[in-house]
């Protein structure tokens, strides 16, 4: 029979979609926006295609953390259950609206100040979560498998890459801007290209993480 | 689960993950390259754009025949010799090495006789597919389970879908040739609407069958 269990991991799964694979869009259209030989009205088209998909790694990853729980519970390998699960998905709800309307208001004292909240609960994030990591590596509490564990630190490393990316890819828009001002002179390109080559490594570091953690969920090996 | 049990399902949740992730950036893209609000070379660039991303799902689409056969194998659904799994790898190997080649050689008339040989393998492949998952239900042969059965018979409706996109998109293509060559009528504009209308319709078609098969390869339901 059909156990809830299994409509979570197809949940996971599918948010993994939308995270890892959507992201390389967003990658391979950012190479796009410092071709020079992409004219301006192309270059502004492919913004916008990079801001709209890129929405779909940003719900999907909120989304993992409480689905990643639920998932753990049901195997028994977390303390985390009934009532606390539920606290759990609603602070999630609540990062999610954060987030979403960070950047919906993306520009206004609103959404910098969304932005802010954000910031900083990615920043407590991944204290707790690299706590709990090493705290259940030692103790086998809260995680009681050394996988899931691992797992937990993998998503801290995630949200790490996450911030690289943030605080690297802040340069693009204002860089953007300038280069649809002012055109395409050797400052402008070279301004739009710092932003699109230093995430590189971050966004590389990020699949890593994922593409590791979706091993680790599979295989699910006693270490 | 074993090493090389976890490594293959791995691979292939990460091909699922690609065709149905990437599939986002190619959709919303195509939306671009159909506006004829953009002038003609960049509608150009964004379908060399679109065509890009879109290499994501073919490959994996490739892949997924070696690697789906190779999961049933290990798991032992599968009746027929192992060199059908060597047989099936060297297909992949060189079927990819086909679509890609489709994609990046500029020649029209060099690639016009392997694209239709690649559309006649398609349907050879097609079919083939539905033929041995009615002889799995019938028989248990060569596939002993049933949802495995299932989801092969799933992935021929995925190729079928596939074709269809290429029939659906013949009057785009022709309508794209003539706005590039001879500028932008409302009639020819019609024509690339309605085409890629169709076309979005298989599609989507792909996108349920996918999820549809990533679900009962999660659910692996009796019956």
């Amino acid at each position: 029979m059909l156990d809830s269990q299994t409509l979570w991991i197809m949940v996971h799964v599918v948010l993994l979609v939308y995270w890892l694979g959507a992201d390389i869009s967003v990658f391979y259209s950012s190479f796009q926006l410092i071709k020079t030989e992409n004219s301006p009205e192309t270059r502004a088209a492919v913004a916008k295609v990079l801001g709209f998909v890129n929405a779909f790694p940003g719900i999907a990853s909120i989304l993992m953390l409480p689905v990643g729980l639920m998932l753990a519970n049901g195997k028994g390998l977390s303390p985390i259950s009934g009532g606390w699960l539920a606290i759990v998905w609603l602070l999630a709800g609540v990062w999610l609206l954060i987030s979403v309307s960070a950047a919906s208001q993306r520009g206004t004292p609103l959404g910098k100040t969304y932005s802010n909240i954000d910031l900083w609960i990615r920043i407590v994030l991944i204290a707790v979560l690299t706590i709990a990591a090493i705290v259940s590596f030692s103790s086998g509490e809260p995680f009681a498998s050394n996988w899931l564990a691992l797992k937990v630190l993998l998503f801290a490393f995630v949200l790490v890459c996450g911030l690289g990316i943030r605080f690297t890819f802040a340069g693009l828009g204002p860089a953007f801007g300038r280069f649809m001002a002012e055109g395409s002179t050797p400052e402008t390109e070279a301004a739009l290209r710092v932003p699109v080559i230093r995430v590189k490594p971050w966004v590389l570091a990020l699949w890593a993480g994922l593409v590791v953690m979706s091993l680790l969920g599979i295989a699910q090996p006693s270490l | 689960m074993e090493f090389w049990e976890s490594l293959i399902v791995w691979v292939h949740l990460l091909l699922f993950v690609y065709w149905l992730g990437g599939d986002i950036g190619v959709f919303y893209t195509s939306f671009f390259r159909n506006n004829p609000k953009y002038d003609v070379e960049t509608r150009t660039l964004l379908s060399r754009i679109t065509g890009d991303i879109d290499m994501a799902p073919r490959t994996t689409m490739v892949l997924m025949v070696p690697t789906g056969f190779s999961v049933a194998a290990i798991h032992g659904y599968l009746t027929i010799s192992s060199m059908w799994l060597i047989a099936f790898w060297i297909f992949g190997a060189v079927w990819l090495v086909l679509v890609w080649w489709l994609h990046l050689e500029k020649d029209a008339a060099k690639k016009a006789p392997w694209a239709k040989f690649d559309l006649r393998l398609r349907w050879v492949l097609m079919i083939t597919f539905v033929a041995l998952a009615i002889s799995s239900f019938i028989n248990n042969e060569p596939i002993t389970q049933n949802f495995v059965a299932l989801k092969l018979l799933i992935f021929a409706g995925t190729i079928g879908c596939g074709i269809g996109i290429r029939v659906a998109a013949k009057p785009y293509i022709a309508a794209f040739a003539q706005i590039k060559a001879e500028g932008s009528t409302p009639e020819r504009e019609a024509i690339l609407q309605a085409s890629a209308k169709a076309a979005r319709n298989w599609v989507k078609g792909i996108w349920v069958l996918v999820a549809l098969a990533a679900f009962i390869g999660t659910w692996k339901p009796g019956f």
